[in-house]
């Protein structure tokens, strides 16, 4: 399925381009715009990866900051600066989820007892938001059992909703490794998901 | 899995407004500082020696100082990664209202654990660099792009712990088609062509002829040990970069290629491109 354009706050006036290049010179306002414009993109970008509403909030905050730091290298693609700041949130969710992975295993071994901290959740949607999390953990799950290089390429074009062109942009190959990729990894995948339910 | 619903949701317009606010709050903080590198550098200099071949070697006596605007700490300065002074002040000390470094706070061997779990090469401001240094090397050595290995792996780098580099450099797999040895082509750029890990890696320097001189370099070395060639270049702008070809890539293959269909005019073309720069 290809992701929905969710809340981006587009100006006609003020392309991906002039973005990247303003940042690039440390535009403070800039930096505002692209939080403006694409902090939905990466919450969901981040949710992708995490399973965790929560955690997605905090790893795009982590995100934008860091693309604040590597602003001299803000560059659009195709007129979009989304490959870019995906890969740059790419890199912080991978470190956050391995601080969570340590986190929990430390918190195993101290035999915790975790609250359940939903309950104070003021939201309306607190149901909706579990099942979106169980959902997301499950195919998380699915497609963890693919190879990293399958997996990632799958997830930004099927999941994250980039173009051919622009995984290849992200993930640094060939367009047509990517087109290969995905082929086995969509192969690959139903694969593991007809055994699955054979072993239910 | 296209069938699958992934689960989409916009931020809630508190958590927006609230996060942005935060962002910005930090954005304005950070606009108001000197821009410096820290902590992947440091542990950059620590770690050098156990990633792919790294090194870590102390600039002492340099004749070939880089140009000031480099904005890197530590040019042409006397710096050990490993003993070098954490707060030593840069060259420009002077002229820097702030001079100090922020030193790491973690054992050697805690920052080794912690770039074994983060390889520098992955970092998110060290990656695009090692990417362009990459396309250089395509553009001239591999227009095809069909020997280079695509994606760094490795990474070499010295300077002064805690604070910037000196010298950021990776060492990239060459394949040649229907052979099945590796032969490596090594980059280095730094701030200073004199203690080089390139330079030092063979003695019988010879001095490149000016004529054979691309435009926008100072002065070039070349070095032939059997198969293998080196250049170091020195540009008019400071910035020194070595290349080596190796037609064999000791660190992983026991077998190297016959041989790269490239000559020392385009190696020396490469290292002259002004494309290769250090991270700002």
């Amino acid at each position: 399925m290809q992701a929905t354009r969710l809340g981006i706050d587009e100006s006609e006036d003020v392309t991906d381009d002039d973005l990247a290049a303003r940042l690039r010179s440390g535009d403070v306002d800039a930096m505002g715009e692209v939080y403006d414009r694409f902090a939905d993109r990466v919450y969901n970008f981040c949710f992708r990866r995490t399973a965790s509403w929560s955690a997605a909030e905090d790893a795009m905050a982590a995100a934008f900051l860091e693309v604040w730091r590597v602003r001299a290298r803000a560059t659009a693609y195709d007129g979009t600066l989304l490959p870019w700041l995906y890969t740059v949130a790419g890199n912080v969710c991978r470190n956050q989820l391995r601080s969570q992975r340590r986190h929990a295993a430390l918190r195993a071994k101290l035999h915790v007892v975790e609250e359940d901290v939903r309950v104070a959740d003021h939201a309306d949607d607190v149901a909706g938001r579990v099942d979106d999390e169980r959902r997301m953990a499950e195919l998380v799950a699915a497609v963890s059992r693919l190879g990293e290089r399958d997996r990632e390429v799958l997830v930004l074009v099927a999941w994250d909703g980039l173009t051919y062109e622009q995984a290849a942009q992200v993930l640094d190959v060939p367009v047509g490794t990517v087109r290969s990729r995905l082929s086995r990894s969509r192969g690959r995948l139903a694969e593991l998901m007809d055994r699955t339910e054979e072993e239910r | 899995m296209n069938e699958q619903h992934v689960p989409e949701r916009r931020l809630s317009d508190e958590a927006r407004a609230r996060r942005r606010t935060e962002l910005m709050a930090a954005v304005r903080a950070d606009d108001r500082q000197p821009r410096r590198w820290v902590a992947p550098v440091a542990a950059a200099a620590v770690v050098a020696g156990l990633v792919g071949g790294g090194y870590a070697v102390g600039r002492t006596g340099d004749d070939e100082p880089a140009s000031t605007n480099l904005d890197v700490a530590g040019s042409g300065s006397a710096s050990t990664a490993s003993t070098g002074p954490s707060g030593a002040p840069s060259p420009s000390s002077s002229e820097d209202p702030e001079p100090e470094c922020e030193a790491t706070t973690l054992s050697p061997e805690q920052e080794m654990r912690e770039r074994m779990e983060d390889p520098l090469w992955e970092d998110p401001v060290i990656a695009p660099v090692l990417r362009s240094y990459r396309d250089v090397l395509v553009q001239h050595l591999d227009p095809q792009d069909e020997h280079l290995e695509r994606k760094p792996s490795n990474v070499q780098t010295s300077g002064i712990p805690g604070c910037d580099f000196d010298a950021l450099g990776t060492k990239l797999g060459w394949s040649v088609p229907g052979e099945g040895g590796l032969g490596m082509v090594q980059i280095e750029v730094g701030t200073s062509a004199r203690g080089s890990q390139v330079e030092l890696s063979f003695g019988g320097w010879r001095q490149v002829d000016e004529p054979r001189l691309p435009d926008g370099v100072t002065r070039a070395r070349e070095v032939h040990n059997g198969d293998v060639t080196a250049v170091l270049v020195v540009r008019d702008d400071g910035v020194a970069v070595g290349i080596i070809a190796d037609p064999l890539f000791g660190n992983n293959s026991t077998t190297g290629v016959t041989g790269f269909g490239f000559g020392v005019a385009d190696l020396l073309a490469a290292a002259a491109d002004p494309a290769l720069a250090l991270p700002q």
